[in-house]
């Protein structure tokens, strides 16, 4: 959905406001937004915020690039081939099945608790998407255009470089819409459950201390984390996709 | 979806499995807490045993079912209200989107710190992550179709003919997609919240077979938990075709 109105942040701008007004700054369960700052200050002073969201992002962003690169490939192949196809979507669907949650527990078990193990569980579930929308595209191009540049002669990498990817590169960029936001959830779950740096552990903790402001103050910045997730992924598929059927 | 048997996919599941003993059996693969599938097999066993798996299993589905329902009723209305009702959408959906911009997950701690270690807990979880598929699905197909509500005007059908016979049909098939993708979605939530708050269920079972040291177990408790998925999703998708068929099969989803 386009074009959504800005008006539309009156209710929440209101909510907030009315909870400033109202909130009581003791309260344990709804400190008022003005303490979510206060709640903060502690963690920006002990230096572990910058720290936090370093990491988080660092794993979100290495288990993005992994899961594109493998997802791509995977999709890829599996797509040029039918009974590659078939032979592997059974495994593939039972994979996606599970949960990433439940993967949480087994890679913490598995791998200890690591930054490796933060990202398998990041990659697992961000490659289904990408996978997904690239199959999907490899299985429906036209094999006129995969037959022309043979018989041009070019050879196998300049086919690859020159017409499979620009050919496959919306899809895939598609696939990292969807998986990106996914992505970054699942880092701040890993974090939250094994406690294994990054903004996740430090809600974690937060909570755990029944330090309020700073939960809804730690929500905030995974908030506007999210955000910018979502506009960056957003803003640079609309523009490759635009680019890719300007030259087509 | 073919409905005959995948011969090649079924056999590549299964080596994959023997290939899987194999190498840990043969010292291939060292992770000093990766079970052989043998294990897995035995650890379900000893799950199911015991009354330990369908005590957790009846947990997590009445929390996971139970948030799903309310985000249904509440989301379905507030949905087609969205949809429906323009400056509705045009005051409230910008709020909307940057309160979806929150990741889900980071709600669980401070739904921990409002209602403790509760079934309440794993509820409220559940029910906030699924009423946002269903409400924007909802919304998003209330607000299409618009040469059919042309063809309603044209025809001088009532307001509320023109939202039976039309509208409502039309969405139906998005409303589903938002129903099951809530479904999937809250059974995730529930784990991640029976995990790091309420003590039960199927989430806290993994994390207790985790700590125990008792990696078939746990393997077993994820298999199950893949299962329960893919069987939500089934019974989602086959109670919707029985309610709707006409529906669906409209909008090519048979």
């Amino acid at each position: 959905m386009r074009g959504t109105p800005l008006r539309g942040l009156l209710p929440l701008v209101a909510l907030l406001l009315l909870w400033q007004l109202l909130g009581d700054p003791a309260s344990p369960y709804f400190p008022p937004p003005s303490t979510w700052l206060d709640g903060i200050t502690p963690l920006v002073a002990a230096g572990t915020l910058w720290p936090a969201i370093g990491d988080t992002t660092m794993t979100f962003l290495l288990g993005l690039t992994i899961a594109t690169v493998v997802g791509a490939l995977l999709g890829t192949l599996v797509g040029a081939s039918r009974p590659v196809d078939r032979a592997l979507s059974p495994s593939l669907e039972f994979l996606r099945a599970l949960p990433a949650a439940s993967l949480v527990p087994v890679a913490a078990l598995v791998l200890g608790y690591t930054t490796q193990m933060k990202l398998v569980v990041v990659v697992l579930p961000a490659t289904w998407p990408i996978l997904l929308t690239c199959r999907t595209a490899r299985r429906s191009l036209s094999p006129i255009l995969l037959d022309t540049p043979r018989t041009l002669g070019l050879s196998t990498w300049d086919r690859t470089a020159k017409v499979l990817t620009p050919a496959l590169l919306p899809a895939v960029l598609l696939g990292v819409r969807v998986a990106a936001p996914l992505a970054l959830i699942i880092t701040l779950l890993v974090e939250i459950v094994t406690r294994v740096n990054g903004l996740g552990a430090a809600l974690g903790t937060a909570q755990a201390n029944f330090l309020s402001a700073q939960v809804y103050g730690l929500l905030t910045i995974a908030g506007l984390l999210g955000y910018l997730v979502n506009w960056t992924v957003t803003r640079a598929e609309a523009t490759v996709s635009r680019r890719m059927r300007g030259t087509a | 979806m073919g409905r005959r048997l995948n011969l090649p996919g079924t056999a590549v599941f299964v080596l994959g499995l023997g290939l899987w003993e194999l190498l840990v059996r043969t010292g291939l693969l060292t992770f000093r807490y990766l079970p052989p599938p043998s294990d897995v097999a035995v650890g379900l066993g000893e799950l199911l045993g015991n009354g330990e798996l369908a005590t957790a299993l009846g947990h997590t589905l009445l929390a996971a079912v139970t948030g799903w329902a309310l985000a249904g009723l509440v989301g379905v209305p507030a949905g087609s209200t969205l949809g429906l009702v323009r400056p509705v959408w045009t005051y409230s959906m910008a709020s909307l989107e940057a309160l979806r911009a929150l990741p889900i997950v980071a709600f669980v701690p401070v739904a921990v710190l409002m209602f403790g270690f509760s079934m309440q807990t794993e509820i409220t979880v559940a029910f906030y992550a699924a009423l946002w598929p269903i409400l924007l699905n909802t919304a998003a197909g209330m607000r299409t179709e618009d040469r059919l509500v042309e063809t309603g005007r044209v025809l001088r059908l009532s307001r509320t003919a023109v939202l039976w016979k039309i509208r409502l049909p039309a969405a139906t098939a998005t409303i589903v997609v938002g129903l099951r993708l809530g479904m999937s979605i809250s059974l995730v939530l529930t784990l991640v919240a029976e995990m790091v708050g309420n003590p039960a269920g199927l989430g806290f079972l993994l994390v207790e077979k985790g700590q125990a040291l008792q990696p078939g177990q746990m393997f077993a408790g994820v298999f199950v938990i893949g299962v329960t998925g893919i069987a939500l999703n089934a019974t989602v998708m086959t109670l919707a075709k029985l309610i709707f068929r006409g529906q669906l099969t409209a909008a090519g989803e048979t």
